[in-house]
C-alpha cells in the first residue's frame, strides 16, 4: 500500500493495490487504517477532525444519490454508502486507476469529486465516520476557477442544479 | 410513553395494530385511539378487546392531521414525555418502540433528539415508497456523527410510527390540522427537524400494511386535491429555506404530471389539480 498526497503522487501509484490519499495535510489516527480496510468496497472514505476535535465539513462526503434502501441497510454497520468523496482521508483500490484513469487535475478543486463521481458510478464506495484523520487547522476550502468548473461540468458528473451552483460559486469566489 | 394511533373505518387493520402494541417489550404507559367518525363499530371493538385503550371520538371526520392534532394535544395535556404516533395501518415489530428509546440513549453528545423514526416498510420487505425517509445531506457533519452512533440525521418524517419528544410539542406546537391528509406530517416533523435533531434509528421496523406499496401520485383520485393544495400551502410557509422549497417545488411538480399520466389526461384530474391550486393559494397557512 501506498501514500499519495497530492494528485500526482495518486498518478504514480496505479500499480499498487491499495493507496491510501491523505490529500490536505491530515494524519490518520492509529486504528483509522484498519477501520477503513473493514470494508470490503473499491473506496472508503474517512473523516477529518481539527484541533478542537470537529470535523471538517468541507472534506466529508456528499451526495444524495444514494437508494434510501442502501443507506438504512448500511447504517447499523455504522457506514454510509456514497457515491462521491473527496481525498483528504480516503482509501482507493488500485484498480480504479487502472481502469479509469487518475483524476484531472485540469478540473482543479473539482477534480477529486469528479472523478469519484465516475469511478463509483456501478458501485458506492463507503464513508466510515469512526477512521479519524487528525489536523490542527483546516485549509479554507476555495471554490473552483470557472474555466476549471467549466471543464469539470462537461464531465456528466453534476446535476443541473449543481452546476449552477457551482458556477456561481466560482464567479463569485464564494461556497 | 403514549401512542397516539389514528383511525376511520378500518377496524380490523386498527385490531392488527393495537396487537402489535401490546405485545411491544418495551410496553406503553397509554394508548390513546382517535376516532375519526367511524361507522364500522370501532370504538365498541376498542372498548370489547383493548378495554386499557382510550378512545377520543372526534366530532367530524377531521382526516389524519386533525386526529393527530387533537390526540397529541390530549397525550401532551396529560403530561407524557413521549408520543408515539401511527397511523390505524401500522403494524410496529415487537421491539420497534425499545430500539427507538435505545436510538435516543445512544445519540450524539449535544441537543437531545426531539424525533426518532422507524424504517417503515411494505410488507415486501423493502421501504415503503409513501414513507421514503428525507435525510438531512445539507447537515453534513451532524448527519456523520449520527452514523457514527448508527443513527440517520432527518430532515422530515412521517406519521408512520414516530416517536415526538414532549419538548417538541412545547417548542413547535402541533401538526396543522386543516391540511386534512397528505404533507401533513411533512410540513410538521420539517418544522421541528428545521433546527432541532431527528433520527431514523434502522432496527426499529414498522410495516405500513397498505394494499400497495403506493405514493400519493399512484394512490391518486380526487384525494390529489390534498397534496396538491397542501404542497402550496407548505412552499408559502416557512418550514422550507429557499434551497428546500425550490427542490420541493419541482418534485412537486414531477409528482403532479405523474398523476395526470396515471389519469390519462382526464378532465377531472385536472378538475382536481385546480382546485388544490386554487385553495393552496386562498387559504391559510396556519
Amino acid at each position: 500500500m501506498r501514500i499519495a498526497r497530492t494528485l500526482a503522487e495518486l498518478a504514480a501509484a496505479e500499480d499498487e493495490e491499495w493507496i491510501l490519499c491523505l490529500f490536505g495535510g491530515a494524519e490518520p489516527e492509529p486504528d483509522a487504517l484498519r477501520r477503513l480496510q473493514a470494508h470490503a468496497a473499491p473506496l472508503v472514505a474517512g473523516a477529518v477532525r481539527d484541533g478542537s476535535g470537529a470535523l471538517v465539513e468541507a472534506w466529508l462526503p456528499k451526495g444524495t444519490e444514494v437508494d434510501p434502501d442502501r443507506v438504512v441497510a448500511a447504517a447499523p454497520q455504522r457506514i454510509l454508502p456514497v457515491v462521491r468523496a473527496t481525498l483528504a482521508h480516503t482509501l482507493v483500490r488500485g484498480a480504479l486507476l487502472r481502469e479509469h484513469g487518475p483524476p484531472d487535475p485540469r478540473h482543479g478543486a473539482h477534480a477529486a469529486d469528479v472523478w469519484t463521481a465516475r469511478v463509483l458510478r456501478d458501485e458506492p464506495g463507503v464513508f466510515v465516520p469512526a477512521a479519524v484523520a487528525r489536523i490542527a487547522r483546516a485549509p479554507r476550502p476555495e471554490p473552483g476557477g470557472p474555466i476549471a468548473t467549466w471543464r469539470a461540468a462537461r464531465t456528466g458528473a453534476w446535476g443541473r442544479y449543481e452546476q449552477m451552483r457551482r458556477f456561481q460559486q466560482s464567479l463569485t469566489r464564494r461556497l | 410513553m403514549c401512542a397516539v394511533v389514528v383511525t376511520r373505518d378500518r377496524r380490523e387493520l386498527l385490531e392488527g395494530c393495537l396487537s402489535r402494541l401490546q405485545r411491544q417489550t418495551r410496553p406503553l404507559d397509554a394508548v390513546l385511539v382517535v376516532d375519526n367518525q367511524s361507522s364500522d363499530g370501532t370504538p365498541e371493538m376498542v372498548r370489547a378487546r383493548f378495554p386499557d385503550v382510550r378512545v377520543l371520538t372526534l366530532e367530524e371526520n377531521a382526516g389524519g392531521a386533525g386526529g393527530f392534532h387533537a390526540g397529541m394535544r390530549d397525550a401532551h395535556a396529560a403530561g407524557f414525555d413521549w408520543l408515539w404516533l401511527m397511523d390505524d395501518d401500522s403494524f410496529p415489530e415487537p421491539d420497534a418502540l425499545a430500539a427507538l428509546l435505545e436510538g435516543a440513549a445512544r445519540a450524539p453528545d449535544g441537543e437531545p433528539p426531539l424525533l426518532l423514526a422507524s424504517a417503515v416498510r411494505w410488507k415486501d420487505g423493502r421501504l415503503h415508497p409513501m414513507n421514503a425517509p428525507w435525510f438531512a445531506w445539507r447537515r453534513p457533519a451532524e448527519l456523520a456523527e449520527g452514523i457514527r452512533c448508527g443513527l440517520l440525521l432527518l430532515r422530515h418524517a412521517t406519521f408512520v410510527s414516530v416517536l415526538i419528544a414532549r419538548e417538541a410539542v412545547e417548542r413547535h406546537g402541533l401538526p396543522l390540522a386543516h391540511y386534512f391528509i397528505w404533507t401533513d406530517d411533512f410540513e410538521y416533523t420539517g418544522r421541528i427537524l428545521r433546527s432541532g435533531r431527528g433520527y431514523l434509528v434502522p432496527e426499529s421496523v414498522c410495516v405500513h400494511y397498505t394494499p400497495r406499496a403506493h405514493t400519493p401520485q399512484s394512490d391518486g383520485g380526487e384525494r390529489f386535491y390534498y397534496f396538491v393544495r397542501n404542497s402550496l400551502l407548505l412552499l408559502r410557509g416557512d418550514v422550507l429555506s429557499a434551497r428546500e422549497r425550490f427542490h420541493y417545488g419541482l418534485m412537486s411538480l414531477k409528482m403532479t404530471r405523474a398523476f395526470v399520466r396515471t389519469n390519462r389526461g382526464r378532465p377531472a384530474a385536472w378538475r382536481t389539480i385546480a382546485r388544490g391550486l386554487r385553495d393552496g393559494v386562498r387559504d391559510p397557512v396556519r
